[in-house]
């Protein structure tokens, strides 16, 4: 008689032999991942299901006796009842049934489940259990982490527990690799339960208590855990947790900045050779053109983030490894509820100041779908590396021998960013995504030291990810756009022309001091024909299709104090903002190297087509530096957005928000200069 | 523990109250003696930390409710209040020395009501 109140069914066949497809399902924090990394290794890829954003890995499971791959592992969200209102549950239970199937999969329930349990607490994963074996499908049942359990003189008797399911149970350790070769195996043979747990959910609940009180073995813990306590309330504490998280969130920060930027130099010259080498080998024309610029300078121009993504998302996975992020979110959460933002959402606004692409792409933490659209929503605000450029350029001309009084407006810049992503926030959770950020009711995992194998495999699935989507998005947006700023190819105006011609005439009346050796065109020459680039890559620009654009829309910025010169900048910097640097370098000094001083200097006092006026007044400067503060001035971003919401509409949303609150401020800074007479 | 009084409880009885007292039901008591225990039914937000009581009930909506009985917090679990403010974190305590930690936050944890073990 078995001991808790299942109904005894008779054993049927195993499934058939072969290649089986099996459903990894678990409670968040089981070590599932790091069992699923253990099991495939890299013969794993992430899918998602159709029609929504919810991310899936699916695995290959190779078994060295036959040398073939024996199981295609699915690794289900975590998630601690299949029956909640959840979207990882539902989808759980689509896929159990039979309903649902990852893209590219056979819509068809899996040939068995392995259910992971936690061995440190094996009473919380057995309602999961329960859950599982109704479904009547081969189970096995890992009991994972033994290798912690014992440490901490946690035991249960897994024979009995076997006993009692009626399926195969395993004891295992992802993170020491115990167990794991009779695990697969077991996966392999996997029979049907022969028992099934009661239906309804308090008499499942009563069920897996009864279980877990059957199994268990030893008393109640007497003991309380002192040192986790301590952790906790140093860790959760109002002053001194949020010290510690803005330690460690700077040290993200320093290494996502600092260490970053070996490889994103790299990476940029790289880039540039191969768009230089692309110059070379093809004769010049459009196809040089545009896989040099179109192609390489577009894709290298994402690529260049890799390595920040990878940084991060390495960091990230360490911290959650260690049970650290868990109490973090708590700390953030009391300064974020207010806005209507969750504790989750902090990760990613801060990864959003290096580059809003990994940090939206990091708010699927958020659990709430609410509170992940509005973090997704505003953590474009924040600024990003991307930005930077434009301030230095901006704060520069501004502040140009008080470099204090420049590092106080660039840290005003980063303060009106999350104002502004504070504030969309709190409107959002008043009007569109009506309704207050869910309470936190979170399960805080034990202290323990992170694995690096799931930090590395985290790493490279989120970087591949990026990689597939810098090649297919944001390559066709990078060709278009350089399609537009570089085409129609016209003629050089006649004043170029006519200043090219003076300064060949000045170089051919220097004559060599000696026979043999060349000597460098005069310095009058040199201007002439400087001048002869800027006029020439000026009449470019405006006649590209980019400056027609420009043009056509500059009595729309004209209330910002921009000219049409301005507006092509912002127009061509769409695909990414610090290309309004290189734009105005180019069309106003004919130059591109804006670290060069007399560059900067130049760009300082150009004027606008009366030759008088200058573009860039301070009132001009300031409406810029908001403008570009808080516009949405990214397309990559607003494809990543479409693509994390799961939905055109919000990343359309994003984008009139950002640009009409911009305009907005960007006109009350410049009316209120010009007002007080301080343009 | 000499006053501690062992009483069988089994998960889906309801919970013997005793003011006051310790009342759990093993040899070696968890509770750390008299006063320990919760002294009778009230929110999680009004126990003293280190305080341990069972889970009576909650007062929350059907989503946040079927969520902590999935993590576990439920009718008659074992809770220890680990720390008090926000958020709440409070050890779910089982036989065999398994435990979990939950936090809550307040809009929460006080729709959580604790009675004597």
């Amino acid at each position: 008689m078995p001991i808790v109140p299942g109904h005894d069914v008779p054993a049927p066949m195993a499934a058939p032999p072969g290649p089986k497809r099996v459903a990894l399902l678990g409670n968040p924090n089981t070590g599932k991942t790091t069992l699923f990394n253990r099991l495939c290794a890299t013969r794993q890829k992430t899918s998602n299901f159709p029609g929504t954003t919810q991310e899936v890995r699916i695995g290959l499971v190779r078994d060295e006796k036959v040398r073939a791959d024996s199981i295609e592992l699915i690794d289900l969200p975590g998630i601690y009842s299949i029956e909640l209102q959840m979207t990882e549950a539902a989808l759980c239970r689509g896929v159990l049934a039979g309903d649902v199937a990852p893209r590219g999969e056979r819509v068809e329930p899996p040939d068995a489940i392995c259910v992971v349990i936690d061995a440190t607490d094996l009473g919380r994963g057995l309602v999961l259990v329960g859950e599982a074996l109704r479904r009547r499908l081969p189970t096995v049942v890992a009991i994972n982490m033994v290798d912690l359990a014992r440490r901490r003189g946690v035991h249960a008797d897994e024979a009995k527990l076997a006993d009692i399911l009626g399926c195969t149970v395993v004891v295992c350790s992802a993170r020491t690799g115990e167990g794991v070769e009779a695990l697969r195996d077991s996966l392999t043979h996997a029979p049907i339960p022969n028992r099934t747990p009661p239906g309804d959910a308090h008499a499942l609940e009563h069920w897996a208590d009864d279980v877990f009180a059957a199994v268990a073995l030893g008393d109640e813990r007497a003991d309380t855990d002192t040192l986790t306590d301590r952790l906790d309330k140093a860790f959760t504490h109002p002053v001194l947790g949020v010290l510690t998280f803005a330690l460690v969130m700077t040290g993200l920060f320093y290494v996502i900045f600092k260490l970053a930027s070996y490889p994103m130099d790299l990476i940029d010259g790289v880039f540039g050779r191969l768009a230089e080498a692309v110059r070379v080998v093809l004769p010049a024309g459009v196809l040089a053109d545009l896989l040099a610029g179109g192609v390489v300078g577009g894709v290298g121009a994402t690529v260049i983030f890799v390595p920040q993504i990878c940084l991060l998302f390495f960091i990230i996975s360490l911290l959650e490894d260690t049970g650290y992020l868990a109490r973090a979110a708590f700390v953030m959460d009391r300064v974020l509820r207010p806005f209507g933002l969750s504790g989750h959402s902090f990760v990613p606004l801060l990864s959003s100041h290096a580059c809003a692409l990994p940090g939206i792409m990091s708010a699927r933490a958020v659990p709430d779908r609410r509170d992940r659209l509005a973090t997704i929503l505003v953590a474009p605000f924040m600024t990003c590396s991307a930005r930077i450029p434009v301030y230095v350029l901006l704060t520069t001309i501004l502040f140009r021998d008080r470099p204090a009084m420049g590092a106080v407006a660039f840290t005003g810049c980063y303060a009106l960013g999350i104002v502004a992503a504070l504030f969309s926030s709190l409107i959002a959770r008043r009007t569109i995504l009506k309704g207050k950020s869910r309470p936190m009711a979170l399960e805080l995992p034990s202290y323990k030291l992170p694995s690096l194998a799931t930090a590395l495999l985290t790493t490279l699935d989120r970087g591949l990810i990026f990689l597939k989507q810098a090649g297919t998005n944001i390559l066709a947006i990078s060709i278009v756009l350089w399609w537009l700023s570089s085409y129609p190819v016209v003629p050089p105006p006649q004043r170029a022309l006519e200043l090219r011609a003076q300064a060949q005439a000045l170089v051919a009346q220097t004559i060599p001091q000696e026979p043999g050796t060349a000597t460098e065109p005069s310095q009058s020459a040199q201007s002439l024909n400087q001048e002869a680039d800027r006029i020439e890559a000026n009449h470019a620009t405006k006649m590209s299709f980019a400056g027609r654009l420009g043009r056509t829309i500059e009595p729309v910025l004209r209330p910002l104090g921009f000219d049409w010169q301005l507006s092509v900048g912002i127009v061509t910097s769409f695909a990414a903002r610090e290309v309004f640097v290189s734009t105005m370098a180019v069309m106003l000094t004919g130059a591109d190297d804006t670290e060069d001083q007399s560059v900067l200097n130049r760009l300082g006092a150009a004027t606008r087509d009366d030759g008088v006026t200058p573009i860039f007044t301070r009132a001009v400067c300031w409406s810029l530096l908001v403008y570009y503060v808080l516009a949405m001035q990214c397309l990559p971003t607003l494809a990543v957005t479409a693509k994390e919401s799961g939905s055109i509409k919000w990343a359309v949303v994003q984008l009139l928000w950002m640009c009409g609150v911009a305009y907005l401020a960007a006109w009350i800074t410049y009316k209120m200069l010009t007002m007080f007479g301080l343009s | 523990m000499s006053d501690v009084v062992p009483i069988k409880s089994k998960a889906g009885q309801a919970p013997v109250a005793s003011v006051g007292t310790c009342a759990c039901s093993h040899d070696r008591c968890a509770c750390d003696g008299p006063g320990r225990s919760v002294p009778s039914e009230s929110p999680l937000t009004k126990l003293e930390i280190g305080q341990i009581g069972l889970v009576t009930r909650t007062t929350l909506g059907s989503d946040d409710e079927a969520l902590l009985r999935a993590m576990g917090l439920r009718p008659n679990a074992r809770v220890r209040l680990c720390q008090a403010g926000e958020p709440w974190i409070i050890e779910v305590r089982r036989t065999g020395g398994a435990c979990s930690r939950i936090g809550l936050a307040r809009a929460i944890a006080q729709h959580v009501h604790i009675g004597p073990v």
